[in-house]
């Protein structure tokens, strides 16, 4: 098996993105919370686990909405080698809950979040 | 057997002049230590064990920063008789384990209320009250084990490790964030159960309100925390680590084997999720009557557990992610696969032969691509699978990637055995164990050298070890950015000076460049005997005799030791006035401590084989 890099940065990004859809949503108390919330989860533990060696920052990330930083993070992660599957067993799971997480989002919201 | 102690319990309350202690927590933490020490003697305790809370919460309330020592009687005759009932408790003629168990329940919860009552430190009392009220739930209405028992009491384990860096931004919106998700889980449960007419509609009503309340004071802590630049200290990275395992046992999909009023009933004895400790770390005010209001209702709840009947959450929609088989009720659930994984299902150190690692290497790739593929468009590997059993392969993969670490687990304990840290070091390891397990390729080398590969991990693992705050040091060689604090300290790290952090890290490289230049003659049996091998171990793995093995370990130290004072000379920086060099030296004690005087010479404390 060949060993992938794994994207500390981008990992701490995601963190960081879900932290504010978990904030803005934390009105909340539907599936849909308990899908980003789960996604958090996965997130915080993820960048705990793989800590970037550098200070990170998204650009603009109070004004974000919530389903704006769904899609941020969704496409975080889909930058991310599916071979990290065997060192991140959770991707898979996050991948899914942030596709959920955004349709169900952008369908009751649109785009305001 | 209780004899003694209830003699002390009743001198501890009539004593007219009673010897006193100036620190009372420190007493209350030697007492809590022989309690524990009974407690097991009587079984396993798991996380969730009111003696296990006990503990985590003492842990808590004596990790509170600026606390002022409690002048009181002493507990120092209370602790001495129980630790007396824990010596050969089991070989006792009188002994019972269910009777003891729960004497030993009472005498903790009568105990940590006597302590509780004489702490005048509020945010210490919160967390003597966690511990007490996991023993009076134990004691008056106690409960069957359960997962989210487990996930809360690892969510007050973390709380007690964060508790030395509360300030911390990272702190609280760690916890803050976590917290959010037990309050969801316990909001959706509640309001269940009250539409379900399963808890009384003015409770629901009442702690649904307070749920709310603390959710919009949390969101007012998330909104002022500066998130650029969290996560980049050491301090950090501890906190998420711990604070995000416990989140990620909470947040995972429920175990639909547990009942919903199960679940809540262990929320609600948990005063959801230590709703005031939670206040108190994430130090914002409006959150403070809120949580004291869910408290004042967990509590009430407490008194009157029937209060609460059977009832079922609808199951909610869930996405189509490939979905593992679960496990049955008792197991505590995954913090991750690579975190918390299920049992092995072989004993631990069991040395497998080539055949059965490469099958168990054949059956982690399988479930690896199972869980990663497409049905429509399955890998080589999958072709002619029924897209039906890929679930099974996966929960197959993962159990032979946790039997692949079962094999070797015995090396992480003899690699930490008498090292500080040894419980923060330990999970490193297993952790790093679990990525050694997927990333091992038989075909690189053969299957049997599953054996050295997770040897050479563990080994550079403890070589690169975790910090006081339990937290992994990074695998770069370039210096890391200290953490600044106004008195110039990490205020994560027990050590009393970062100065000493350093020597000690120099030391460990010293010692670690030294036995990388020793010759492979010395160097292997020296570094058998590091691991824990007894000697006659040693003399057979590398065909020496016994007396041959003890020799050449007997030179390696020796050689080792020239060595490092040869660098001490060597070293011009040293200053005049002192003659020594503290980094050295530390490597010299280190040394000490690595390679005992008599290697490997005790019987059973070597590698299981």
């Amino acid at each position: 098996m060949t060993e992938v890099q794994i994207p500390n940065e981008s990992i701490a990004k995601v963190d960081r993105l879900l932290g504010q859809a978990t904030m803005l949503t934390a009105d909340r108390w539907d599936d849909l919370a308990a899908m980003i919330h789960e996604a958090m989860g996965i997130a915080l533990l993820m960048a705990a686990t793989h800590p970037s060696s550098q200070p990170v920052d998204v650009p603009e990330l109070t004004r974000l909405t919530a389903l704006e930083s769904v899609e941020n993070a969704l496409r975080e992660v889909q930058t991310w080698d599916l071979a990290l599957a065997a060192d991140l067993p959770d991707l898979a799971r996050l991948r899914v809950l942030l596709a959920d997480v955004r349709r169900e989002l952008d369908s009751t919201l649109g785009r305001r979040g | 057997m209780w004899q003694a102690v209830r003699r002390e319990l009743a001198r501890l309350e009539w004593e007219v002049e009673p010897p006193l202690t100036l620190d009372l927590m420190a007493d209350w933490t030697r007492t809590v230590s022989s309690l524990l020490t009974i407690r097991r003697a009587l079984g396993p305790i798991s996380t969730a064990d009111p003696l296990a809370l006990l503990a985590t919460a003492t842990t808590g309330a004596a990790r509170i920063a600026d606390m002022k020592p409690i002048l009181a009687p002493s507990l120092g005759a209370v602790s001495a008789a129980l630790a007396n009932v824990g010596q050969d408790m089991a070989s006792r003629p009188d002994f019972d384990r269910q009777r003891d168990a729960a004497t030993l329940n009472h005498v903790a919860y009568e105990l940590v209320h006597w302590v509780r009552v004489r702490t005048l430190d509020d945010r210490a009392k919160a967390w003597l009250l966690a511990g007490e009220t996991a023993l009076d739930g134990a004691i008056h209405a106690p409960t069957s084990r359960s997962a989210v028992g487990v996930g809360l009491a690892a969510w007050q384990d973390a709380l007690a490790a964060v508790q030395p860096v509360q300030s911390a931004p990272i702190v609280r919106r760690s916890v803050a964030l976590g917290h959010l998700a037990i309050l969801r889980d316990t909001h959706a449960l509640v309001d269940t159960a009250a539409k379900a007419g399963a808890l009384p509609g003015p409770y629901a009503d009442e702690l649904l309100g307070n749920i709310r309340e603390l959710a919009r004071a949390h969101q007012t802590t998330l909104s002022q925390i500066d998130s650029r630049g969290l996560g980049a200290t050491r301090v950090d990275q501890a906190v998420m680590l711990q604070v995000g395992t416990a989140v990620r046992q909470l947040t995972g999909r429920p175990d639909l084997t547990e009942p919903s009023h199960v679940r809540l009933d262990v929320l609600l004895r948990s005063g959801l999720g230590q709703a005031v400790l939670v206040a108190n770390l994430v130090g914002e005010p409006s959150a403070q009557p809120a949580a004291a209001r869910i408290s004042r209702l967990s509590l009430e709840y407490l008194t009157n557990p029937p209060m609460l009947r059977d009832f079922h959450v609808p199951e909610a929609p869930t996405p189509s992610a490939p979905v593992e088989p679960k496990a049955e009720a008792v197991r505590e659930p995954r913090a991750s696969a690579r975190i918390a994984p299920m049992d092995p299902t072989i004993s631990p150190g069991t040395v497998l032969d080539g055949p059965s690692i490469l099958a168990l290497c054949q059956a982690r790739d399988l479930g690896v691509a199972a869980s990663t593929s497409d049905p429509l468009n399955p890998p080589e590997i999958l072709r002619g699978v029924d897209a039906s059993r890929w679930p099974q392969l996966v929960a197959e993969g993962r159990q032979a990637v946790t039997d692949l670490v079962g094999s070797v687990i015995p090396m992480v304990y003899a690699q930490t055995r008498r090292t500080p840290n040894a419980a923060d070091t330990r999970g490193q390891m297993f952790v790093e164990l679990m990525g050694a397990a997927y990333r091992f390729d038989p075909q690189r080398t053969s299957p049997e050298g599953w054996a050295s590969y997770a040897w050479m991990t563990i080994k550079h693992s403890r070589w690169r070890g975790v910090d006081d705050a339990g937290v992994v040091r990074k695998r770069t060689s370039a210096p890391r950015p200290a953490t600044v604090t106004p008195d110039g300290r990490d205020p994560a790290s027990r050590a009393p000076d970062p100065g000493e952090v350093v020597e000690e890290r120099h030391a460990v490289a010293a010692i670690t460049q030294a036995v990388g230049q020793l010759p492979p003659s010395l160097r292997e049996p020296l570094e058998a005997s590091m691991q824990g091998h007894p000697l006659r171990v040693i003399a057979e793995d590398l065909g020496y005799s016994e007396s041959t093995a003890h020799r050449r370990i007997n030179e390696a130290r020796e050689r080792l030791r020239n060595e490092l004072a040869s660098r001490a000379e060597d070293r011009p920086w040293v200053p005049f006035d002192t003659g020594t060099d503290p980094v050295l030296e530390r490597a010299q004690r280190l040394f000490e401590q690595a390679f005992p005087l008599t290697p490997g010479n005790e019987p059973g404390r070597g590698l299981a084989r």
